[in-house]
């Protein structure tokens, strides 16, 4: 392994991003690049990002909100207040990444669409992130992921997978933000690349619709192409304590795991090819269960595992994210924003040679208001002064 | 406007990749510029057997990795080796997700490939990274899901359910694969801007975990769930979800099914916001089950508040909006032609699509032998004949 002081840089050091995003899938998408050493400022209404006030709260504060908005400078700008636009403007010029997630349409009524960006900085890479597109009939319909979920296909996809489930779930986990906002990142950072070397700049139109259409390549094709024979289903097995899931994909893995077991007289009575596959497949989940009844899913993950088919017992994000693996990587890293400490995952893009990492800080609403305007546009603190009186930037008074 | 080139035009990818993850990741390449080529084993990836199946191919295979090369080299040959180690020198980028320490038993880790090109960008997905304890373990999608807190997750937010739910949708592989392409476009940035090539880790655990930023912080701050169970209201022939979830939301939502004195009587910006939520949940179904699903949705949708329909994959793609958007194409893997999804990363001022072919096993041995290296045909009918590579039936 590198050793950690060789790593002097991120892969977007020197890289200006304007993040003007709320919520999960823009700040997601703007906090990937903030690990990977790109300068982020969050450009926030005076209310700020939703997400601030969002549960888990304590003393004011919600890490739900810094583990997505971590190591970004936050400058609070009422874009209603004449001069505000040509403020943001200015910047614009400093940048080279801009990032929204407003409703189609609601950022150029404002004066602060590509074209007009594009006026300042000809090579800027603007990246849009909406439901369902900046263009067509359909792109002013409003989107949660839940919303997109529903209408994409993902709900149906999931309970045609369960058996005895004819109801959608309750679809709460925000997938389609999470996809939509790596995609984004994935897409600048592309953009990135290609300015390097034809010095042209991009405008980036991601869909949540279309990156959920995208994960379901099998039931797509399945619509297309019926099956003959029932799907291999991937099913929680119970133990004495819990659940487990063990997926024999390959002849190798099934040899493992009836080996492991102490059941190789399986590999005659159910064996996992030809036509039967998919009873059998059943048939070995069962057989499987009524082996497990006796032990608990660790033991279970232990003995499954040391034969060298998959397996996993089910637990908690939390333990997981506690286990020695994760401490071994570096997984799991300890940030405080003020209030307190608490865990957060490290940054799913690792590299060796460049620093990729989560910050650690987390700002408060408009707290890099002045930092960030004398950085970047060489602003005296009287200038800022003038404008927070006029209101075009904001910062809340300190909590007493 | 006319559309010159993708953003990773003239970038070589040398893909050791199969399944969903790392294949994913590389047609997003593909589908932005980079030459793929698909390096298997006389085998073939394990997904070009998968169902479905249409004269003996798999489009689900097919829209995976359309767009790129392939060429079939058996890697437990030396002389193979040797011709990999000859297709680095001329790739920018290397990406594999066999188990942890496959490759460098081939002699094909990173340290062996810098020797012959000191810039390369090399790329490994895995289950649980390429170190520490568990790093060996072998993972599919549903094995992660359980493992890192996903599934947990979701059966967390289901009212009668207290199993685990079958593992479905491979999440975290397509999850993976964009950040993997993400991470690759920085490194190649980096690269360009310095000449330094980088290693890149992809573990899908972390994958996961990264978006179950609420519920772990939730699990530390144990706390009575503030946020509402997004879940299906009941029609007269179905489902619909609505999502009133700002005060606008709210307000629209009353006014467009005629009971503007729900905002009084379920007010969703107070302490009993949760209890509230479900109340009118219930008061909207009451109203929803005398309509059908589509007629539920288009009085909500007028009003403003976010609503859909439940549809299946297939129904959603056949809608005016994805037709506005071009999001549909037709591709075509040589046993007929299927539809796919226009790629999710649209780039406005460069080319960004899906190719509209898919490579059949080593079906490009020569063509991108004799490209990169400049072998001859009696060169390549000599591989051919010691095995070393293998070509399928088209």
């Amino acid at each position: 392994m590198t050793a950690q002081s060789n790593l002097t840089a991120g892969a977007l050091d020197g890289i200006r991003v304007l993040d003007f995003t709320g919520v999960i899938a823009g700040p997601y998408c703007a906090r990937l690049m903030a690990d990977l050493g790109a300068e982020v400022v969050k450009i926030e209404a005076p209310i700020g990002d939703l997400l601030r006030i969002a549960s888990p709260r304590r003393k004011g504060k919600t890490p739900y909100f810094a583990q997505l908005n971590a190591g970004k400078d936050s400058v609070s700008i009422d874009l209603k207040k004449p001069g505000a636009i040509d403020l943001v403007l200015d910047l614009a010029e400093k940048a080279d990444v801009a990032i929204q997630n407003f409703r189609p349409g609601v950022l150029s009524d404002y004066g602060l669409g590509y074209e007009d960006l594009k006026v300042r900085k000809p090579d800027i890479i603007y990246c849009n992130l909406s439901g369902y597109g900046q263009e067509g009939p359909g792109k002013n319909h409003s989107a949660y992921a839940p919303i997109v979920h529903a209408s994409a296909g993902l709900d149906l996809t999931m309970i045609s997978h369960q058996e005895g489930v004819d109801i959608p779930l309750n679809g709460s986990i925000p997938f389609a933000d999470y996809l939509t906002g790596v995609h984004g990142a994935t897409a600048i950072m592309a953009a990135l690349f290609r300015r390097e070397r034809t010095g042209q700049g991009e405008e980036i139109d991601i869909a949540m619709a279309d990156v959920i259409f995208n994960v379901q390549a099998f039931e797509l094709q399945e619509h297309q192409h019926p099956l003959p024979v029932d799907r291999l289903i991937y099913r929680a097995l119970s133990a004495k304590d819990g659940y487990f899931v063990v997926t024999p994909l390959s002849e190798k893995n099934f040899k493992d795991l009836i080996k492991s077991v102490g059941h190789p007289e399986w590999a005659e009575e159910i064996p996992l090819r030809g036509p039967d596959f998919a009873s059998n497949w059943r048939k070995l989940m069962d057989a499987l269960e009524e082996w497990a009844v006796d032990r608990t899913a660790a033991e279970c993950e232990k003995i499954i595992s040391a034969g060298g088919c998959p397996v996993a017992k089910y637990q908690t994000v939390l333990e997981a994210l506690q286990s020695e693996q994760s401490l071994h990587r570096g997984s799991c890293v300890e940030m405080n924003d003020g209030c307190g400490s608490f865990l957060v995952p490290n940054t799913p893009l690792r590299m060796k040679q460049a620093d990729a990492s989560i910050k650690s800080k987390v700002s408060t609403l408009g707290q890099d208001n002045e930092s960030i305007l004398q950085a970047w546009l060489d602003m005296s603190a009287n200038e800022i002064d003038s404008l927070t009186q006029q209101g075009v930037l904001f910062k809340p008074k300190p909590r007493s | 406007m006319a559309k010159p080139a993708g953003a990773l035009d003239g970038i070589r990818v040398l893909d050791f990749t199969g399944v969903v993850a790392g294949p994913f990741g590389t047609r997003l390449m593909a589908d932005l510029g980079a030459e793929v080529v698909k390096v298997e084993p006389p085998v073939g990836d394990l997904l070009r057997g998968a169902p479905p199946r249409h004269g003996g191919k798999s489009p689900y295979f097919g829209q995976i990795n359309c767009g790129k090369k392939s060429i079939a080299v058996d890697l437990k040959k030396p002389q193979a080796v040797e011709l990999i180690l000859q297709l680095v020198k001329k790739t920018d980028v290397v990406m594999q997700n066999y188990r942890p320490g496959v490759m460098a038993g081939f002699g094909l880790a990173y340290d062996d490939l810098r020797k012959h090109k000191e810039d390369i960008i090399y790329c490994s997905i895995s289950g649980y990274g390429q170190h520490g304890p568990s790093s060996h373990r072998p993972a599919f999608a549903p094995i992660i899901h359980a493992a890192s807190g996903y599934d947990l997750a979701i059966l967390s937010y289901q009212d009668d359910l207290d199993k685990p739910l079958n593992g479905a949708n491979a999440t975290a592989d397509y999850l993976a694969a964009s950040l993997a392409m993400g991470a690759i476009s920085a490194a190649l940035l980096k690269r360009e801007k310095t000449g330094q090539g980088d290693e890149i880790d992809i573990a899908m655990t972390e994958v996961i975990q990264n978006i179950l930023a609420y519920e772990i912080q939730e699990l530390q701050f144990k706390a009575e769930r503030q946020r509402p169970n997004y879940g299906p209201v009941q029609t007269k022939d179905g489902y619909i979800i609505v999502n009133p979830i700002s005060p606008n939301n709210f307000k629209d939502l009353a006014h467009a099914v005629g009971h503007p004195e729900w905002l009084d009587e379920f007010p969703l910006n107070t302490r009993d916001r949760l209890k509230n939520w479900t109340k009118l949940m219930s008061a909207l179904e009451q109203w929803t089950l005398q309509y059908s699903s589509m007629e539920a949705e288009k009085i909500i949708r007028d009003g403003g508040c976010p609503v859909s329909r439940y549809r299946d994959v297939w129904d959603s793609m056949h809608d005016p909006q994805v037709d506005a958007r071009e999001g549909v194409v037709e591709i075509n893997d040589g046993a007929g032609s299927f539809l796919i999804p226009n790629t999710p990363v649209r780039l406005m001022n460069s080319e960004a699509r899906p190719k509209p072919f898919v490579p059949t096993l080593g079906g490009d041995n020569a063509d991108v032998l004799q490209r990169w290296l400049g072998l001859n045909q009696t060169e390549l009918t000599e591989l051919s004949k010691s095995g070393v590579l293998f070509e399928g039936k088209k």
